[in-house]
């Protein structure tokens, strides 16, 4: 049996990048292009954008709705 | 998806009295479980699990809280002005006194963020929100909520 260190140590560049990936997404302020209005971008665990809305509200509950956590950058 | 949808003169609280959230909550929850027939400490804490994902308290003295039950039929809101503005935590720190709550079946999906980004439309209208914390009786909430709607047009 390998304990978790050694399961952390054996964890591939790969591996590290898809970690979180079916149970995180990062929501991230930004400003909208179009307009300079406040928007919100939500991210996959490896970065990968995945939608943009105008509201902090609908991202978290788009996020939720989709199985996921939400987890805000600032 | 239009405001009228989600309420009925029933689901508005004129003046709800709350010193804390939790309090508001219940009294949102106490009066989604009378409308819906469900217990109000199941909806109680749909409400409370949902809070500690992050806040609902969009700022500007709103909030919309909200959560999914399996046993709720069909969307169901609940709007309640209250008589003193609360803390909810709210994401710039304004105490709130405009609430607007919202229950979906589980299986709501795409219906139940269209009834949230609706909401949150509708009480990001500074206008909106001056007329409803003027406003003294449910009639006039109910009638600004659905004529509201009808005016923003989507």
């Amino acid at each position: 049996m390998i304990n978790k260190n050694e399961q952390l140590r054996r964890l591939s560049g790969d591996d590290f990048a898809s970690l979180g990936l079916q149970h995180v997404a990062y929501v991230r302020p930004i400003t909208i292009q179009a307009d300079g209005g406040q928007g919100y971008a939500i991210h996959a665990a490896d970065g990968t954008q995945l939608a943009v809305l105008d509201e902090l509200l609908l991202a978290h509950a788009a996020i939720l709705e989709n199985d996921m956590r939400p987890v805000s950058l600032h | 998806m239009e405001v009228t949808d989600l309420i009925t003169p029933e689901s508005v609280i004129l003046n709800l009295r709350a010193t804390s959230k939790k309090q508001a909550l219940q009294e949102l929850a106490q009066r989604a479980a009378k409308i819906t027939g469900l217990h109000e400490r199941a909806i109680f804490d749909v409400l409370l699990e949902r809070e500690k994902l992050g806040t609902t308290g969009v700022g500007a003295g709103v909030a919309i809280p909200h959560g999914k039950l399996d046993a709720v039929e069909t969307l169901c809101g609940v709007f309640a002005k209250l008589e003193k503005p609360i803390d909810f935590e709210a994401i710039d720190e304004r105490p709130v006194d405009l609430i607007f709550m919202l229950l979906a079946p589980e299986s709501a999906g795409a219906d139940h963020l269209k009834a949230l980004a609706r909401i949150s439309r509708l009480l990001r209208d500074e206008t909106i929100c001056t007329k409803l914390r003027g406003f003294d009786t449910v009639e006039a909430i109910y009638a600004l909520l659905i004529g509201a709607d009808e005016a923003g047009g989507s």
